[in-house]
């Protein structure tokens, strides 16, 4: 019995998607036996991705609304039936260890609901450049070490949702993503969770790779496109706005606004 | 003292002998709560006999003697600790007195002492520290000695070879043992010299920036019971002690399945094998710290080839034998006292009847 549904949101098929997704896929064929796939797509790739892996269960989930990240993310979590799901980035991978070292800590620390990994940064060329997630050890850092909690949240934003391990029901009790905080919002989103007293733990192993600033991805479009670039007071605005909505289960309008 | 009052003393110790009465004291420094390792291997001779039925003493120089109670549990408070100063202690000839090489500069005021006299010697460089030189610690009585590795011992027969020497490691307590929890990212670090804990801290976190949330547990002022529990939960220790003779802590920690990365000592320990990561060399010690965590964070995990030798390393040193070998040697060492004066006995008895 599979436990585990891996959320991958896809908007765009081209080249060097197919090889990106090849090698994302690549890294969740090692845990078949465990985990099934949902990948959440726009309805003109669903033919191309049905026979995409022997190994895996795979559900295509068709989104012909809103594709953007979050939202991907969202339909994802609402039609997942399994205990626990994790999210994974087209562009990014799991590494091997990622389902064993999470297992061991979901085997002691039952009443944690959220399992992140130290994820891997690494830049398009593939070269390290920093981890994330890992600041959770750092010697009194956290209130209790390896647990992230709201008031460090407030503080200090860099925390990755991807490569988690989320238990679904919490989840959905406690709202997703809200795809109107542009930059922000997966900050926002580990602020309600912890918040609200889900507890948040990260597995001292790197289990998860994440590529930085890949062009034409959403962070790279915010740092570097023209017609996207935030400025600084943006920046700003989008980290004030996630303290302020956290309190919220579900999106509220927000009016970007520079006073 | 005629022969009749000297055969009436010898057989008076022969019968405190036989009812256990006769008393070892341990002579022991004050640590003033800070836990050392040296002085738990005392109170633990000390309680081994005494829980065997063998009467023992904590001798101190004075009552201001703050104790271990802060740092070891409550098990060794059965032992009674007794003054020089206000308690006056007599010691008799079938009492045995064990002074650690730290009081090395009494032995002189205890050369007239007849007791069975046993020097302890756990870091053999102070041997000489306050020894006249050219002096023999035989010439004040001090013919038997106790030492922790068979390194020390023949280092010490290389000197003193007129002693008989007696080697008990310390014990590695049983609160040693794996947790059954996921290791931690912490280092469990001990160093004899507090400028090269600070050094090798910082060349790590200047070396290696990206580890910088690893963190270093500092393994002093702790009880023993907080040393353990703090020390099992970490990925790997840090040792270096270049005046290390047996090395209590590298031993602890594979007790613990943590791997030890560490400087090995001027002498080298008698348990040393494959069986950590080791070097001559302290300047390697922080890149193999760093590619160890590295590895560690990333899943690789210790072999079954380095955990069979960390058990197999510590299969001499376990707790039974420890203890066993405790009783035997303290039983040899008032044998031969037996001896000496069941053939004193002999004699005056002889020189009566002539």
């Amino acid at each position: 019995m599979k436990n585990i549904t891996v959320i991958l949101p896809l908007h765009k098929l081209d080249d060097d998607y197919k090889v990106m997704l090849d090698n994302a896929l690549t890294s969740v064929e090692q845990f078949h036996d465990d985990v099934k796939l949902s990948i959440v797509c726009p309805s003109n790739l669903k033919k191309e991705l049905e026979n995409i892996s022997e190994k895996l269960e795979i559900e295509i989930i068709v989104n012909d609304g809103q594709t953007d990240f979050c939202s991907q993310i969202n339909l994802g979590i609402d039609k997942c039936d399994t205990e626990w799901f994790s999210i994974l980035e087209v562009d990014d991978e799991y590494k091997t260890i990622w389902l064993k070292s999470i297992n061991d800590y979901i085997k002691i620390y039952k009443d944690v609901d959220v399992f992140l990994p130290i994820v891997k940064d690494i830049n398009p060329e593939g070269k390290f450049t920093s981890f994330t997630n890992e600041s959770a050890w750092a010697y009194g850092f956290t209130e209790m070490q390896g647990f992230i909690d709201n008031e460090v949240l407030l503080d200090f934003q860099n925390y990755q949702i991807s490569g988690g391990l989320y238990r679904t029901k919490v989840i959905k009790e406690n709202g997703s993503l809200k795809e109107n905080i542009k930059l922000t919002f997966g900050y926002e989103f580990f602020l309600r969770l912890t918040h609200n007293g889900v507890r948040v733990m990260t597995v001292p192993k790197v289990g998860y790779q994440h590529v930085n600033m890949r062009d034409d991805s959403l962070f790279w479009e915010y740092k570097n496109n023209d017609s996207n670039k935030l400025t600084e007071p943006e920046v700003k605005f989008w980290l004030e706005t996630a303290k302020k909505e956290f309190f919220f289960k579900n999106k509220r309008d927000v009016k970007y606004e520079i006073v | 003292m005629s022969n009749q009052e000297n055969i009436e003393k010898l057989e008076s110790a022969l019968g405190r002998i036989n009812d256990a009465e006769s008393v070892v004291y341990f002579l022991t420094y004050d640590t003033k709560t800070n836990a050392r390792a040296s002085v738990k291997y005392i109170y633990d001779l000390a309680l081994t006999l005494n829980k065997n039925g063998r009467k023992s003493k904590i001798l101190v120089e004075d009552k201001n003697y703050v104790g271990v109670s802060s740092w070891l549990n409550e098990e060794y408070s059965e032992l009674e600790v007794v003054s020089i100063k206000e308690d006056k202690i007599e010691l008799k000839i079938d009492d045995t007195l064990v002074v650690p090489e730290y009081y090395a500069n009494t032995m002189q005021q205890l050369a007239t002492i007849r007791c069975i006299k046993v020097l302890l010697v756990q870091q053999k460089e102070y041997l000489f520290e306050t020894l006249p030189i050219g002096s023999r610690y035989s010439e004040y009585g001090f013919d038997k000695v106790i030492t922790t590795t068979e390194k020390a011992k023949q280092y010490i027969l290389e000197y003193f070879p007129e002693s008989l020497v007696y080697v008990i490691p310390p014990i590695i307590g049983d609160n040693f043992k794996p947790i059954e929890l996921p290791l931690k990212p912490y280092v469990a670090i001990s160093c004899r010299d507090r400028a090269v804990h600070r050094k090798l801290i910082s060349e790590f976190y200047l070396k290696f920036p990206q580890l910088r949330w690893i963190t270093f547990r500092d393994m002093v002022q702790m009880s023993y019971d907080e040393f353990a529990s703090n020390l099992k939960e970490c990925m790997v220790s840090l040792w270096v002690d270049d005046e290390s003779t047996f090395g209590t802590f590298p031993l602890e920690s594979m007790k613990c399945n943590v791997p030890v990365i560490g400087k090995i000592p001027d002498t080298e320990p008698d348990w040393l094998s494959e069986n950590g990561m080791w070097t001559y060399d302290g300047n390697k010690l922080v890149e193999l710290l760093g590619t160890y965590i590295l590895a560690w964070i990333d899943g690789v995990e210790l072999s079954q080839e380095v955990l069979d030798k960390m058990k197999n390393t510590l299969e001499p040193y376990d707790t039974l034998k420890t203890k066993d070998n405790i009783l035997s040697i303290f039983t040899s060492i008032v044998n031969k006292r037996v001896e000496s004066i069941e053939s004193a006995l002999t004699k005056l008895k002889q020189e009566e009847t002539v």
